[in-house]
């Protein structure tokens, strides 16, 4: 099978459900991208790729606690599977190892 | 914050109408949240309008997207189980479904054949490279009567006047109406047809020269281009180009090409292809150009932009401008009208061909019609059954467009059913069809416009079938199908009777039709011809045999095969000539008649069994026979002749003295009054020898003896001979092709007719089981409830009876005014195809009525 491409974004948003362990639904994550990344991303775009990243396997999901600020309203709540988990894994691995061969002169500057 | 702030309900509304349902709830729950955040941090009406831009941002594809996962599944259960429902339907009734699927099916194919013959038709002459720019020239002549007679007869000297008077024309090009040949080559020799052409009619049409210069190949008079079968006949696997062949034990030609064999879908249809210099030097009629001698075809090409009417103005008095003949102007019309408009009335085209392709295509319409009015009523007799289904599917909360998808979809199954029966159908029988009306059909199974035809058949059959059923039931009332034992008002019965009378009608038009066209036949074959034609050899005086004609009569006498022997110009079925200019005393000025001419020499009404009503034939003891003519008795009747026996006629341009009448014999179309006819003494004109058989011996020996003696005379010609009997059947091919083509559809709309009768019948008749129960019970005989049901039926044949005579009447009137020697339409012929048609009826009828009025009425009456 032809492995599932992960998107920067994707990765983003998949590591946000990750943080919002158990409290992760679009409103959340969207804050939470907010304040890790600054980004200001609008909440289709967040559900969106959520739905993408279901599709794709790396998420479940499920409805659940709803509130009077929502109308009443549920809330989908997203989980990591093992698969988006081992993705994850992959991804950051990959890159330690790219780190780890990279000549310290090669990239002499960063963010301070 | 007291007043919990509400976002705009519109946008609200906006988002319900395009998200998906199942992504509302959380879409509009985050909107909702982030609102109220949106307020407290930037106040309401900012919030407001953040509001509205990021709902907006969800007109994105994944908002529209219907969740795959949560209705996939009872989708193709639902599916299953319509596929599922098809087939027991089709399974429970198989009789039903059997006359459904079977019907439907010959009413397809007999269309889909038809659709073959019309395309077959349309196309003839296609495949020219150049077809749009090529025409053909046409003749219209004034005749004494003041008709104008249009033929594609053109002098020799028209393609060269074209070419230097009409700029427009490109190229001009001469074709002779082809002739048979010997061609020899070793000892392999071969009779084969041949047309004369210039050499610009291989550049002109796309003939495919496969060996040879299509622009020099027929330049050298000397040279011949022979199709690809003769060259394989003469030639084996030789390669045939360069060499020689011997024509008519005479010449030598040399082969400058070989030409694929011409398309069966050519009107032009040789064997090869002779040098119009080589008929120049023969001077056989094409010789010196000349404007007097009509006989032969002009082709001309025009340059792309060419206007046809201009053309024409310029083409139209050019045989007036070169010679003195007055009454004659010329038109062209494009090359490709040929095969399908061929006929002329006061030199317009009023069609040919084309009106087979028109009356097939109604056929093909009307068939596929009154099999689809078949189909509806089967369909809607068994709604009744189907009724429950649907209030059951109601119920458990199908939409009606579910159900109506439903019936269509089943109608469409069925349909293509029947397409797979149709083409199976057409397969096997299409070889048959073939051979019947001489054709050339084939299904293309690899050509995708058959294909989408098919498609287009099947979604067309199964929309019209299914529609009335579908739209009909999926419009009942749940609560109506189950509160009582459902009735279908009068209404609904109503268009299908008209249906039923509108089959029966056609039905009965093609069955009197092929009655009154069988009885038109029998009445023609059953006219005396006026000379015997069984025991009648004639073979073709070709090679050595001019000038030999006594000693071969004298040879074939002495073998005793023979009774009697003479020679004819014109074979007695077959070809003849004209003429209007003939002088006799008496001859009115503008009296001007066609005679047919003949020549013969002696034993002429011996051999062939004419009959002598006054004076002689030409006989050996009288030398002044070699001016005399005999007359037929038309001619008599039509000079106003009192005394015919030794009249001066003038004829030929020489006068001739009548010394014998005889009686007519039929020499063109036996359906058309016979011609005032001469027959003169000419032994020079002869090219056939007739010889009648002694038929006291077999006819093989008798054979076997005269081609000996044929050989001994002519030993290179292969001896050719056609028995008159078999080629005056030959005349009668068309009309009987027209008979066999309209008793079969006759016997095809009268089998569909019969099963929506069947259908019709078995509704009613399910309808009113209780009724017959009741009526048993109180009494009834099985003959009188058989009465009950039938009567109704009876009547709308009946009524069919009464709409198809008027119809029937006027076409097949029409059909006999174009021949002159014809039958009557008389009354007991309608009442014939009536009574067939009523008992057809009736047998179809009782078969359902007896069946149900033998049910047991305790059966029926129990279940309330």
């Amino acid at each position: 099978m032809r492995k599932t491409y992960l998107g920067e974004f994707e990765e983003v948003v998949l590591l946000t459900v990750a943080l919002r362990f158990e409290q992760a639904y679009g409103v959340a994550i969207q804050e939470a991208i907010q304040e890790q990344t600054g980004r200001s991303i609008s909440i289709s775009a967040v559900h969106a790729t959520l739905h993408r990243l279901q599709d794709k396997g790396f998420v479940n999901s499920f409805m659940g606690g709803a509130t009077a600020e929502r109308g009443g309203r549920r809330k989908r709540f997203f989980t990591v599977t093992p698969a988006g988990s081992r993705a994850l894994h992959e991804i950051k691995e990959q890159r330690e190892q790219i780190w780890q061969q990279i000549p310290a002169k090669a990239l002499q500057w960063k963010v301070l | 914050m007291n007043k919990p702030h509400y976002p705009p309900a519109w946008v609200d509304r906006l988002l319900e109408s395009f998200c998906a349902a199942h992504l509302l709830e959380e879409v509009q729950g985050d909107l909702h949240e982030l609102y109220g955040k949106w307020v407290q941090q930037y106040g309401v009406r900012k919030a407001r309008w953040l509001y509205v831009w990021h709902a907006m941002k969800f007109f994105r594809p994944y908002a529209f997207k219907r969740n795959k996962n949560r209705y996939s599944m009872n989708l193709t259960a639902m599916l299953q189980n319509y596929l599922k429902i098809a087939f027991r339907n089709l399974q429970r009734d198989q009789v039903f479904s059997l006359i459904n699927v079977g019907g439907l099916a010959i009413g397809l194919a007999s269309c889909i054949i038809l659709l073959l013959f019309v395309d077959d038709e349309l196309s003839y002459d296609r495949f020219h490279t150049k077809k749009d720019q090529l025409y053909l020239v046409w003749m219209n002549q004034i005749k004494p009567n003041g008709e104008i007679s249009t033929n594609e007869t053109t002098p020799n000297a028209l393609a060269e006047a074209i070419l230097s008077s009409v700029p427009e024309v490109v190229n001009a090009g001469r074709w002779d109406w082809g002739g048979e040949h010997l061609l020899a080559y070793g000892n392999q020799s071969i009779k084969k047809n041949g047309n004369f052409a210039d050499p610009s009619i291989l550049q002109m049409f796309s003939f495919n020269l496969l060996a040879g210069n299509p622009e020099t190949a027929l330049d050298d008079p000397n040279a011949i281009v022979l199709t690809r079968s003769v060259a394989k006949a003469l030639f084996g696997e030789e390669d045939p180009l360069g060499k020689m062949v011997r024509m008519d034990e005479q010449t030598d030609m040399n082969i400058t090409g070989i030409v694929a064999d011409p398309p069966y879908h050519s009107t032009l249809q040789f064997d090869f292809l002779l040098p119009w210099q080589y008929a120049v030097n023969l001077q056989h009629g094409a010789g010196e150009p000349n404007w007097r001698n009509f006989s032969f075809r002009t082709f001309v090409e025009l340059s792309d932009k060419a206007s046809v009417t201009e053309v024409n103005k310029k083409i139209r008095p050019l045989v007036q401008q070169h010679s003195e003949q007055k009454d004659i102007t010329l038109m062209v019309q494009p090359f490709t009208d040929w095969h399908l408009y061929s006929e002329f009335r006061n030199g317009i085209p009023v069609g040919g061909r084309v009106e087979y392709v028109r009356l097939f295509l109604i056929m093909a319409a009307g068939i596929l019609l009154i099999a689809c009015i078949n189909f509806i009523n089967l369909s809607t007799a068994r709604s009744e059954k189907r009724a429950r289904e649907v209030g059951i599917r109601k119920i458990a909360g199908a939409a009606r467009t579910a159900l109506i998808g439903q019936f269509i979809g089943e109608s469409l199954i069925l349909s293509a059913l029947s397409l797979t029966v149709a083409v199976l159908l057409i397969h096997f029988t299409l070889p048959y069809f073939n051979l019947l009306f001489d054709k050339h059909l084939t299904l293309e199974y690899g050509n995708p416009l058959y294909w989408s035809v098919g498609f287009i058949l099947i979604l067309f059959t199964g929309l019209l079938a299914g529609s009335y059923p579908a739209f009909y039931l999926s419009g009942l009332n749940p609560l109506r199908i189950f509160k009582s034992n459902l009735r279908f008002s009068k209404s609904t019965l109503r268009p299908r009777q008209v249906l039923v009378v509108f089959q029966f009608a056609a039905a009965i038009v093609f069955t009197l039709g092929t009655l009154i066209i069988y009885q038109q036949i029998q009445f023609i074959k059953d006219r005396p011809i006026g000379y015997n034609i069984a025991n009648l050899l004639e073979v073709p005086i070709e090679g050595n045999l001019y000038g030999k004609s006594e000693l071969l009569r004298e040879e074939l006498l002495n073998t005793g095969a023979i009774q009697s022997m003479c020679v004819l110009s014109n074979p007695m079925v077959g070809g003849w000539t004209s003429t209007w200019e003939v002088e006799w005393p008496g001859k009115q000025p503008d009296g001007n008649i066609s005679f047919v001419q003949l020549a013969t020499a002696y034993h002429f009404t011996e051999t062939y069994g004419v009959e002598i009503v006054e004076g002689r034939d030409f006989s050996e003891d009288y030398a002044s026979d070699s001016s005399a003519i005999l007359l037929n008795e038309a001619a008599v009747a039509a000079m106003s002749l009192t005394n015919p026996i030794g009249t001066q006629v003038k004829w030929q341009h020489e006068n001739r003295t009548v010394i014998g009448v005889f009686k007519d014999f039929i020499k063109g179309s036996p359906y058309q009054t016979v011609q005032p006819m001469i027959i003169g003494f000419m032994p020079q004109r002869a090219s056939v020898i007739a010889l009648r058989l002694d038929n006291s011996r077999s006819i093989s020996d008798n054979l076997a003896q005269i081609e000996r003696v044929f050989k001994n005379l002519n030993p290179t010609y292969p001896f050719q001979y056609s028995f008159v009997d078999a080629r005056y059947e030959q005349k009668f091919v068309t009309e009987q092709m027209l008979g066999q083509l309209s008793g079969l559809f006759a016997g095809l709309t009268l089998f569909i007719s019969c099963l929506g009768l069947l259908g019709l019948t078995a509704f009613t008749a399910m309808q009113r089981t209780k009724e017959i129960g009741v009526r048993k019970v109180l009494g009834a005989s099985v003959v009188s409830v058989v009465a009950l049901l039938s009567k109704d039926f009876i009547r709308l044949v009946l009524i069919a009876l009464f709409l198809a005579t008027p119809i029937a009447w006027s076409i097949m009137h029409r059909w006999l005014q174009s021949f002159a020697y014809r039958i009557e339409l008389q009354w007991w012929m309608f009442a014939l195809a009536g009574l067939f048609a009523v008992l057809i009826a009736l047998l179809t009828v009782s078969f359902q009525s007896i069946k149900a009025a033998l049910m047991n009425p305790v059966k029926t009456l129990r279940n309330e």
